[in-house]
């Protein structure tokens, strides 16, 4: 099954990006980068390159390597290599096929068709050249969609209603601001204006100047003749910029930068995110005047414009983000990776054009968890929130009391620990189980979510076969407040929640503890010397009292010491039992003693999941 | 009412029942042709998400598999400036008394050695051919007594994992 992709074809770097379960996903290149620069080269050899290799090999062979070519798509450039010219649709053919070939090694299918975006001012021609390149590097090209388009759709503008919609977009080496209207069919662009030469790599190279002439101030050598240094200031540079945008205040640090007769230089600056804005106010400024004009000619005063946008890695910049706030007085969009919005956008219009987007976008999730109330009030969860429906899951539950005949199912939703917390969907009687020991009965639950959210709780002791089960329309009739709220609340309590869960176990624990040793005694009574037999019985009765006393940690220390005692009557219960079949002959050989035994002891411990006792309720 | 009047009436009665039949099949009909295209559509769709599961499934396994490589190798590169400033340490303390460039050498080896432990192999060297799939250019000369396309100075060695490549190798390429 075919699939349409996105590609964002930039002028600096490309992305390409496809629908997957409904939601875009970026395609990492054969490098394993998630954007490809948009250079194209022809080795010595005739080799051609794509991309972040072509980038590596530039400086040898600078005549036959190709950087930008958007910049020339629609008009009549021709690139000479050798005896052979290429129109600027057969370059960008060269990199569509690169991210092609890669869309195809990550999808394990052909592609043959996408979407491919453009800058908002490109005109027929320039469309029509994209277009054509498309074509040449084996592409369908389904539609050629606006880059502030894109970036609205990715952000799911094209849902909401009717708005003008202004984008910021700062790439490496361009930007373009432009605003547009979009609701319901609406998609028009109401002003576009930019700078062709103005991107994040301006902002890198006032850091490099910035670190060199600082170097040369403090040292005398200036840096700027030394390739590699000026290599590791470049690098230096990317960083403390991008590191500035999360801190405000970062180390550069590269030792051994260079050396004179004196010996070893080093580089040790500190770049304060002030001195970064510093440094770069007036590129900063310079994208504010595009800003203006495209406001000015799209005849909109400022309140008019309903969202604003950041596109594009620079976009990050705290400056930038500050400067569109004071201008706009609009908190600037975020939230998805600037890099790659364009391409998502693509990816999610091919969506829609080859049928995808519709029929997957159905699927749902449980907005939260489903479960029943067992022993102590607890909530079980059965399926955990945001669980892709339809799903169906089920678990072993079992009585808490001896002899117990029916259990109470209290379906509950929500993330709390305690029923009491919760949602209650529904409560039905589980009647007819056949009176065994506490623990015996198994009673499975099952839920069952279908694709429209209705919840079938179905509930079968395993050994009668008896069944009863309820249906729950309305588990889904949530507002988003209401999950939202839900969710806080179990964050909110969760400490609270969790200690009080804590005492209900080591209640639940000390209770079935008890259980077990009356168990043992009333099983192996005539086999436990009287001494013991008094010295447990004391002590069940003790902790007994201690539970309903509620003290945890009298509780804790209770459970262990009648754990401790109890261990030790068995181990002895055990010792005269083997002493005996020895004494009478009777050990066959590979006979286990001790496996009826152990079943005994450990009796007491399948109790996880047990329903609170509604019997003696 | 005559007898022919009858018969006229009942075959009208007739005609209008089989006309009513009619009506029914031709909705029965409409009716399944649009299940048949719901089905169509449905099996379209189901096939689609078994397709797209199956790839994932088989993308995933793939991907767990490079998971250690990964992140090695986003371990490593993260070390690596230092593994640099070490060697460029070395070659600053030529002049040092002989003990501490042959601490400095030790502490150079060790890490080498543990690199070599995780499967980290260095590579970038002079005379090599240029290669742009593991060399990254940044300086290039025309050299007279060096090979076309040859690597004249390397100032910061590559490494890789397996076939894949940690960092490129910062090389100057002559011709």
């Amino acid at each position: 099954m075919a699939k349409t992709i996105g590609i964002d074809l930039g002028t600096t770097n490309s992305c390409v990006a496809v629908i997957e379960g409904g939601e875009p996903v970026v395609i990492a290149n054969a490098e394993g980068a998630r954007t490809t620069p948009s250079i194209v080269a022809f080795s010595k050899n005739g080799e051609r390159l794509v991309g972040q290799v072509a980038k590596r090999q530039a400086i040898t062979n600078p005549e036959r390597t190709v950087t930008s070519i958007k910049r020339e798509m629609g008009s009549n450039y021709k690139v000479k290599i050798d005896d052979k010219s290429f129109s600027p649709e057969e370059i960008s053919a060269m990199i569509l096929q690169k991210l092609k070939s890669d869309a195809e090694s990550y999808l394990g299918d052909t592609v043959t068709e996408a979407v491919i975006t453009v800058p908002a001012y490109f005109t027929d021609a320039q469309r029509q050249a994209t277009k054509d390149a498309g074509k040449i590097a084996g592409l369908t090209v389904k539609r050629i969609i606006n880059e502030p388009t894109a970036a609205a759709l990715s952000y799911g503008i094209d849902k909401e209603n009717d708005q003008k919609v202004m984008v910021y977009d700062l790439g490496g080496g361009t930007f373009d601001v432009s605003i547009i209207e979009m609701g319901d069919g609406v998609q028009e662009v109401l002003a576009t204006a930019g700078n062709n030469r103005l991107g994040g790599d301006d902002f890198d190279q006032r850091v490099i100047d910035w670190m060199a002439s600082s170097f040369k101030a403090d040292n005398g050598i200036d840096l700027k003749n030394d390739k590699m240094a000026m290599q590791r200031l470049k690098e230096a540079a990317e960083k403390a910029k991008i590191e500035l945008s999360g801190v405000t205040s970062t180390a550069i640090n590269l030792p051994f930068i260079t050396a004179d007769a004196t010996g070893p230089k080093h580089l040790d600056l500190t770049l304060t995110r002030a001195k970064f804005n510093e440094l770069t106010k007036d590129l900063v400024e310079k994208t504010m005047g595009p800003v203006r004009q495209a406001l000015a000619d799209s005849k909109l005063g400022i309140n008019q414009i309903d969202k604003v946008l950041m596109v594009g890695g620079s976009s990050r910049i705290p400056a930038v983000q500050e400067a569109v706030k004071s201008l706009t007085g609009k908190d600037p969009f975020k939230g998805i990776n600037p890099d790659e919005c364009v391409a998502m956008g693509a990816a999610l219009q091919a969506g829609v054009l080859g049928g995808e987007v519709q029929g997957l976008l159905l699927l749902d999730v449980t907005p939260l968890s489903l479960g029943v109330e067992t022993m102590g009030g607890v909530m079980t969860k059965i399926i955990d929130r945001n669980t892709t429906i339809p799903t169906k899951k089920s678990q072993i539950f079992s009585t808490a009391a001896d002899g117990q005949t029916q259990v109470e199912i209290n379906v509950l939703q929500g993330e709390r620990e305690f029923a009491r917390d919760n949602k209650q969907l529904g409560l039905f009687t589980l009647a007819g189980i056949a009176p065994a020991m506490r623990g015996v009965p198994q009673i499975e639950v099952s839920f069952d979510i279908d694709a429209n959210g209705i919840v079938n709780v179905h509930a079968k002791d395993l050994g009668t076969g008896k069944e009863q089960k309820i249906t729950i329309a309305s588990s889904t009739n949530m507002s988003k407040d209401e999950i939202e709220n839900a969710v806080k609340n179990a964050e909110k309590f969760a400490a609270e929640d969790k200690k009080h869960r804590e005492e209900v176990d080591t209640k639940n624990e000390a209770e079935n503890l008890c259980y077990a040793v009356e168990k043992l005694i009333t099983e192996n009574g005539d086999k436990i010397d009287s001494g013991d037999k008094d010295k447990l019985n004391e002590k069940v009765t003790k902790l007994k009292e201690t539970i309903s006393s509620g003290n945890i940690d009298n509780i804790k220390s209770g459970t262990e010491d009648l754990q401790k005692t109890m261990y030790e009557v068995s181990t002895k219960l055990y010792q005269n039992a083997a002493a005996q079949q020895q004494a009478a002959g009777a050990a066959a050989p590979g006979a286990e003693p001790n496996a009826q035994a152990d079943s005994t002891s450990d009796g007491g411990n399948v109790y996880d999941a047990d329903f609170k006792d509604v019997d003696n309720k | 009412m005559t007898k022919d009047q009858m018969q006229k009436e009942e075959e009208n009665q007739g005609i209008e029942e089989i006309r009513g039949d009619l009506e029914d099949i031709k909705q029965d009909i409409s009716e399944i042709e649009k299940l048949q295209k719901e089905l169509v559509s449905q099996k379209d769709l189901f096939l689609r998400v078994a397709a797209e599961y199956d790839n994932y499934r088989k993308r995933t396994e793939r991907d767990k598999s490079l998971i250690y490589a990964d992140a090695t190798a986003n371990t490593v590169s993260v070390i690596l400036p230092i593994a640099d400033n070490l060697e460029l340490a070395g070659k600053a303390f030529s002049d040092a008394p002989s003990e501490y460039q042959k601490g400095l050498e030790l502490v150079i080896n060790q890490l080498q050695a543990s690199f070599e432990k995780l499967g980290i192999e260095a590579f970038g060297f002079v005379g090599d051919h240029f290669n742009p799939d593991i060399h990254n250019a940044i300086a290039h000369v025309d050299d007279e007594n060096a090979g076309e396309n040859t690597v004249v100075e390397v100032f910061q060695k590559g490494y890789k994992l397996n076939d894949k490549i940690i960092r490129h190798a910062m090389v100057k390429v002559a011709n």
